[in-house]
C-alpha cells in the first residue's frame, strides 16, 4: 500500500501545473504522480521533431530533476487501472494500491480511433498522439516511402509536413472541406493548404478512408469518393477525446469530458481534474468544453493544485490559442476565428503573395478572435485584447497593418499601469 | 539646387556621416527637428538635407555609435575682412524675403569682452589668503533697499532689538539667480527645472514675461514675477504668490523694442498663463504704454508696492544703454529696491538680428558707471544692483561684483547647462534640445529631474569656485568685494576704458 | 524583485535603448560589430514605439505570473528566484506560444535564419550579477527608463 497526501494521475503539463500550485502553499506534504509514460512531462507539439531525429531527453519539459526538486515521488511506466472512490484508493496495473487524500486526474485524452476496414493486423498503421506513437513511427521510418494521413487538423498537418520533410510522399485525407477547421478561417486554411501543397503534399478534402488495402503490407487506401491512393503507411490523426476510462464505474460525472466546478473540483470532493480531460470554461463564447491546449492545461493544473492545497482560487476560464510553427510562414490564431453568425464582424487584410494575412473577428466592437499569418510579432497584444474585452472599434483598422502590433493604440491609463505597476498579470484566466 | 534660390547652396553646415559606424538605428531621423535627416527604407540609406541643418548638433550628441559630425561647410568663398560671411548671407536672405531677420540667443559679434580684460588680485605674504575649506566663507547676499542707518533699542528684559523697520529683502545663499525666460519662449519643463534648482540652492528664479503657470505656484515662494510691457499673466494671485516683482522696461538683447511671440506658438496652455486668447500674437510693446516718464514709473512701482502691501521688493530691469547711469539714478529715486542692468550680450528667444548685434553697451561698463554714479550721489545704499547679459563663469560673477553689482542673473549659461549649443534658432520653436520650444514632441526632451540637477550642479560649482577666488583675495564675505575695484586690474585696455571702469591697469 | 519602470512622458525616441540592448547581448559587445557583422539588427529586446509626440520603449515586464511561461512547451521560459523571467534560446523550439501569449507583445519571434526561436528581455541578468543596471536603463539619456530594485513581491491575490 502506497500512501500519499496528494496523488496525481498523469505526469504531463497539467500535473506540473498542479505540482507548482500545491507547492506554493504546501511545501511538506507528499505528492505522488503516476503515469504510464516513462518520459515525465513533455509537449506533444515537439514530437514531430523527435521523429525527425531529436533525442528523447530534449523533449522533457522541466528536466529530470524537477520532480525530485519539488519533493514529488514518481511512478512512471505504471498504468492506473481503477479508482475506488469510497476508499480513496487507486489500483495500478502491477497490483499496487495507492491511497490518497486529494486526487487529481490529469489523464488527458486518447486518440479517436475509428474502425477502418483492413486496419487490423497491419504493422504500419499508426496514431500520432503520444511519445510511444512517435517512437513507433520513428523506428518504422525506413520501412515506408509514402504515407496517407487521415485528418487535417493540427496533428495531421504536422505529421504530414514532417514526413514530407523526411522525403516521404504524403497525401492527406480530410472529412471536412478544409484543413485546420478548428483554428483557422476559410481564407487562412486556404493559405495553409497552399503552403503545404507547395511542398508536395496532396490533399483530398470532403473525403474519408473506407478501407486499407493489402495483406500484411499496405498497398494503399480506398476513399469514399472511390479514389484509390497507393501508399505504404497510414497515420490516423482524426483527433483525441478526453480519456474517461478511469471514470467508468465511479460516481464521477463524465460526459465527453470530466465535469468540474470553478475550482477544478469534480462532483466528488477531494477529486480534481485538469487538462484536456476536463470540460472547462472557454471564454471566447462562455461555453464549457475540453480544449487540448498546453497553456490552458498548465493553468488548470495550477488552479487545481492551489485548491487542493486548501486555498480557494477560482479558474477564470481559458482562451483557445493556437500556433502553427512548422510551415514556412508562421500562423497564429486565438479565440473565435470563423464567425458563427451574422452578429459578428470580420475585417481582414492579405497580400497577393499569400505570405501575409490577418483577420479580426469582432462582436459589439470587441475582439473575439484573430488569425495572423506571416507578421506575428506582437500577436500577443491581440490575445490580450480578446481577454480584456476593450472596445476596439476606434482602432481596429490600425491592427491590420504589417508592422509589429504594439501598445501605442492601447488607452494611456492601461499603459501607465503596465509600465509603472509593481506587479503584473494574475492567473485569473 | 533644384527649385531653390541659388544662394541656398551656401549653407553653413554639413552633416558628415561615418557610414561604417552608422547602424541605421534611425535615432538621428527622429531627433532632428529641422527636417534635415531622412531614411530611405528601400535603399537602407540615411541621407541629409544639409541646407536645412542649423548646426544644433542634437543628432551628433545622441548618435549611439559616434557616426555623425556636424561641421562648418568648408566651401566658403573669399575670406573678406569687412564682408564677413554672415553679412553676405544676411544680404542674400533679405533679398529673398524682404523681412526683418529674426534670431535668438545674444550678440555674437566680436566686440570687446571686458571680462576678458580684467584680472583678479590674490594675497601673498603681506595680507594672507583664506583657506575656504577651513574658514567659513560667506556668499550670502541680501537684495533690497538698505537704509541710511539702523537704530537699536533695548527692551525691558535687557535684550537689544532692531528699531528701524527694514525694507523687504531677498535672501540669497549665493549671489547668482536664474534670469527671466518667459513661458512661451521656453517650455514648462525648463521653467520647472530652474524653479526646483533655485529652491534647492536657496536662490531665486524669474518667470519672465509669460506669466506664472499654475503648475509652478508651489515654487513661487522663490520666484520673481515679471510685469513687462504686455502685462501678460499679471493678476492678484500672480503678485501675491511671488517673492518679488520685476518691472521690465527693457532687456539687453533688444534694447528699446518690445517682444513678439507669434500666434502659432501660443497654444492653449500658454494662452491661459498669459491671459490672452489662444492663437493670438503675444506682443509686448516697446514702451510700457503707461510709462512715459520717470514719474510714471514711480507711480507703477508704488502701485505694485501698495498691491503687495510693501512686503515684497520691486525690481526694475533696464537694458544697458548710453545713459544707463542717469537712468539708474532716476529709477533709484523712483522707489525701486533693486535695479537690474542687462548688457548687450544678453540672450532672447526672438529678436531682430540688427538690434541684437548693434544696440546696447557691455554690462561691465554699465555696472561700473551705475555703481560710481549712485555712490557719487550718495544713494548707492538705496538700491541693490543685479548684473546680467553674458555672465559666463564664476570669474565673471566675481568681476562684476567687484565692479559694483550685488548679484548676477544667469540665463544663457543655464541653457548651456541643459544642452543648448547656441545654434541661434530659438525663434523657430523647433529647438531640438527641447529648450526654447513648446512642441510636445520636443519639450519632453528636457526632463526636469535631470535638468534641475544640472542647473544645481552649475551654480554649486560656481559658488565653490567663487569661494576659492575670494579666499585667494583674502576676503571671507562677498559683501567685502562689492564695488571693490582695487581688487581688479585691467589688461589690454586703453587708459580711458580703465578709467571708466574705475580699474587700475596691471602693474599699477 | 527588480523592474524596469517605463516613464512614457520622457521618451524622446532616440533608440539608444535598442542599440545598447543589442550591443550587450552580442558576442563582440560592440554596437557596430553587433549590427553589421553579427547580423543582430532588429534583435533588440526593447522595442521603441513612436507616434509623434508620443513615444516609449517596451520590454518584458517580468510578470509574477508570466503568460509566456504557461505557453512555453519546451520549458525554455522559467521564472528564476530573483524574479527574472528568463528565456533560454537554446531550449526554445520556436513554437511562438510566448509570442501569441504575451499581452504586451514582449516576446519576439526570430523567424529569419535557420534557427527559429523567440527572444525577449532577460533584464540583463549578466550585468545584474556584476552589479550593473540593465543596459537600456543605462543608455537612456532622458530617464525614460528607470531601474527599481526595491519593489516588493505582491501578496498572492487570494490570500
Amino acid at each position: 500500500m502506497i500512501r500519499s497526501e496528494y496523488v496525481i494521475v498523469g505526469a504531463n503539463v497539467a500535473a506540473v501545473g498542479a505540482i507548482d500550485g500545491i507547492r506554493r502553499h504546501d511545501k511538506k506534504s507528499s505528492i505522488l504522480t503516476i503515469s504510464y509514460e516513462s518520459l515525465g512531462s513533455y509537449s506533444k507539439a515537439m514530437l514531430a521533431e523527435y521523429i525527425e531525429g531529436a533525442n528523447a531527453q530534449w523533449l522533457e519539459y522541466r528536466g529530470k530533476d524537477y520532480f525530485k526538486k519539488m519533493g514529488v515521488d514518481c511512478l512512471f511506466g505504471r498504468k492506473v487501472t481503477g479508482i475506488d472512490i469510497e476508499k480513496s484508493m487507486l489500483a495500478t496495473d502491477n497490483g499496487d494500491e495507492v491511497s490518497y487524500k486529494k486526487l487529481l486526474l490529469g489523464v488527458g485524452g486518447v486518440p479517436f480511433k475509428p474502425v477502418i476496414k483492413g486496419a487490423e493486423g497491419k504493422e504500419l498503421v499508426f496514431t500520432f498522439t503520444d511519445f510511444l506513437d512517435a517512437e513507433k513511427i520513428r523506428e518504422a521510418l525506413k520501412k515506408f516511402n509514402s504515407a496517407v494521413v487521415i485528418g487535417a487538423g493540427f496533428t495531421g498537418t504536422e505529421i504530414a509536413y514532417t514526413l514530407n520533410k523526411l522525403n516521404k510522399k504524403v497525401t492527406v485525407v480530410e472529412l471536412g472541406d478544409r484543413a485546420l477547421v478548428k483554428a483557422l478561417d476559410p481564407k487562412s486554411s486556404e493559405i495553409a493548404e497552399k503552403l503545404m501543397k507547395d511542398e508536395g503534399i496532396e490533399f483530398y478534402l470532403n473525403d474519408t478512408v473506407e478501407e486499407i488495402a493489402g495483406n500484411k503490407e499496405i498497398t494503399g487506401v480506398s476513399l469514399k469518393s472511390g479514389k484509390f491512393i497507393s501508399c505504404e503507411a497510414v497515420i490516423t490523426a482524426i483527433g483525441v477525446v478526453p480519456n474517461g476510462e478511469l471514470m467508468k464505474n465511479t460516481p464521477l460525472k463524465f460526459d465527453r469530458g470530466l465535469d468540474v466546478d470553478d475550482y477544478m473540483c469534480t462532483n466528488v470532493p477531494d477529486v480534481y481534474g485538469a487538462g484536456y480531460v476536463v470540460k472547462a470554461l472557454d471564454i471566447s463564447d462562455g461555453q464549457k468544453r475540453s480544449l487540448p491546449l498546453w497553456p490552458l492545461a498548465f493553468q488548470q493544473g495550477l488552479v487545481a493544485g492551489i485548491n487542493m492545497a486548501g486555498v480557494r482560487y477560482p479558474y477564470a476560464g481559458g482562451l483557445p490559442v493556437n500556433s502553427l510553427k512548422f510551415l514556412k510562414v508562421p500562423i497564429l490564431s486565438a479565440g473565435i476565428t470563423t464567425p458563427p453568425d451574422a452578429s459578428y464582424e470580420t475585417i481582414s487584410v492579405s497580400d497577393p503573395k499569400g505570405t501575409f494575412y490577418r483577420s479580426l473577428v469582432l462582436k459589439d466592437g470587441r475582439l473575439k478572435g484573430f488569425v495572423t499569418i506571416g507578421e506575428i510579432d506582437g500577436a500577443g497584444v491581440l490575445t490580450g485584447l480578446i481577454r480584456s474585452r476593450i472596445d476596439i472599434s476606434g482602432i481596429k483598422t490600425r491592427l491590420l497593418g504589417k508592422k509589429r502590433i504594439g501598445l501605442m493604440q492601447m488607452p494611456r491609463e492601461w499603459r501607465n499601469r503596465i509600465f509603472t505597476r509593481r506587479d503584473e498579470t494574475d492567473y485569473n484566466d | 539646387m533644384l527649385y531653390k534660390k541659388p544662394q541656398i547652396q551656401f549653407y553653413p553646415y554639413i552633416v558628415q556621416r561615418d557610414d561604417y559606424k552608422c547602424v541605421r538605428c534611425l535615432g538621428c531621423v527622429e531627433q532632428c527637428s529641422y527636417d534635415a535627416t531622412f531614411y530611405d527604407e528601400e535603399l537602407d540609406v540615411l541621407w541629409n538635407k544639409h541646407e536645412a541643418c542649423v548646426g544644433c548638433k542634437r543628432c551628433e550628441a545622441m548618435c549611439p555609435t559616434d557616426a555623425l559630425k556636424i561641421v562648418p561647410n568648408p566651401s566658403r568663398p573669399y575670406e573678406h575682412a569687412s564682408w564677413k560671411w554672415d553679412l553676405v548671407m544676411d544680404a542674400y536672405l533679405q533679398a529673398n524675403t524682404g523681412s526683418i531677420i529674426i534670431t535668438g540667443i545674444g550678440n555674437d559679434k566680436p566686440y570687446r569682452v571686458y571680462f576678458d580684460h580684467l584680472l583678479i588680485d590674490a594675497c601673498q605674504v603681506t595680507n594672507p589668503s583664506i583657506d575656504p575649506l577651513r574658514e567659513p566663507m560667506e556668499l550670502r547676499t541680501f537684495l533690497g533697499r538698505k537704509g541710511e542707518k539702523i537704530e537699536l533699542a533695548e527692551t525691558e528684559s535687557g535684550k537689544i532689538e532692531l528699531k528701524t523697520r527694514l525694507a523687504p529683502q531677498l535672501e540669497l545663499e549665493t549671489p547668482i539667480m536664474f534670469s527671466a525666460m518667459s513661458y512661451g519662449s521656453i517650455n514648462l519643463n525648463f521653467q520647472e527645472s530652474m524653479a526646483r534648482a533655485a529652491v534647492k540652492l536657496g536662490t531665486y528664479w524669474n518667470t519672465g514675461e509669460g506669466g506664472l503657470h499654475k503648475k509652478l505656484y508651489p515654487y513661487a515662494g522663490r520666484g520673481i514675477v515679471q510685469v513687462a510691457s504686455g502685462r501678460f499673466g499679471v493678476s492678484r494671485d500672480y503678485l501675491k504668490a511671488a517673492a518679488a516683482v520685476e518691472i521690465k522696461i527693457g532687456q539687453g538683447a533688444k534694447p528699446g523694442i518690445g517682444g513678439h511671440l507669434p500666434g502659432e506658438k501660443v497654444n492653449a496652455d500658454i494662452a491661459e498663463t498669459r491671459m490672452i486668447p489662444p492663437g493670438s500674437d503675444a506682443i509686448s510693446p516697446a514702451p510700457h504704454h503707461d510709462i512715459y516718464s520717470i514719474e510714471d514709473l514711480k507711480q507703477l512701482i508704488y502701485a505694485i508696492k501698495e498691491a503687495t502691501r510693501y512686503e515684497k521688493p520691486v525690481f526694475v530691469k533696464i537694458a544697458a544703454v548710453h545713459n544707463v547711469a542717469a537712468i539708474a539714478s532716476g529709477i533709484a529715486r523712483a522707489g525701486a529696491d533693486i535695479i537690474v542692468v542687462d548688457g548687450f550680450r544678453g540672450g532672447t528667444g526672438a529678436t531682430p538680428k540688427s538690434v541684437r548685434d548693434h544696440v546696447g553697451i557691455p554690462v561691465e561698463v554699465a555696472i561700473a558707471a551705475v555703481d560710481r554714479r549712485l555712490r557719487q550721489e550718495g544713494i548707492r545704499n538705496e538700491v541693490s544692483i543685479v548684473a546680467t547679459g553674458g555672465i559666463r563663469s564664476s570669474a565673471d560673477v566675481i568681476k562684476i561684483i567687484a565692479l559694483g553689482a550685488d548679484a548676477a542673473y544667469i540665463a544663457t549659461v543655464a541653457m548651456l547647462a541643459i544642452g543648448c549649443t547656441l545654434c541661434q534658432t530659438c525663434n523657430t520653436g523647433r529647438c531640438a534640445w527641447g529648450i526654447t520650444t513648446n512642441d510636445p514632441r520636443l519639450a519632453r526632451r528636457q526632463n526636469p529631474d535631470i535638468a534641475s540637477e544640472q542647473l544645481y550642479n552649475l551654480v554649486t560649482g560656481w559658488s565653490h569656485e567663487m569661494k576659492e577666488m575670494l579666499g585667494a583675495m583674502g576676503i571671507n564675505s562677498i559683501e567685502s568685494l562689492k564695488g571693490n575695484r582695487l581688487r581688479l586690474r585691467s589688461i589690454g585696455l586703453t587708459e580711458k576704458e580703465s578709467e571708466i571702469l574705475g580699474v587700475l591697469p596691471v602693474g599699477e | 524583485m527588480k523592474k524596469v519602470i517605463i516613464v512614457e512622458d520622457f521618451c524622446i525616441a532616440c533608440y539608444n535603448c535598442e542599440v545598447a540592448c543589442i550591443a550587450v547581448h552580442s558576442k563582440s559587445q560592440d554596437p557596430v560589430k553587433a549590427y553589421k557583422r553579427e547580423g543582430l539588427r532588429g534583435r533588440s529586446n526593447a522595442v521603441v514605439e513612436v507616434e509623434s509626440p508620443l513615444a516609449f520603449s517596451v520590454m518584458c515586464r517580468h510578470c509574477k505570473h508570466p503568460w509566456c511561461m504557461d505557453a512555453c512547451i519546451s520549458g525554455a521560459i522559467q521564472r528564476l528566484d530573483n524574479g527574472i523571467v528568463y528565456l533560454d534560446e537554446e531550449r526554445c523550439v520556436g513554437c511562438w506560444g510566448c509570442v501569441v501569449g504575451c499581452p504586451y507583445g514582449a516576446a519576439h519571434p526570430n523567424i529569419a535564419g535557420k534557427d527559429k526561436h523567440a527572444f525577449k528581455c532577460d533584464l540583463c541578468i549578466e550585468r545584474l550579477d556584476a552589479g550593473l543596471r540593465p543596459a537600456c536603463v543605462e543608455a537612456c539619456p532622458n530617464n525614460a527608463l528607470l531601474y527599481d530594485e526595491t519593489i516588493e513581491e505582491r501578496e498572492e491575490v487570494h490570500t
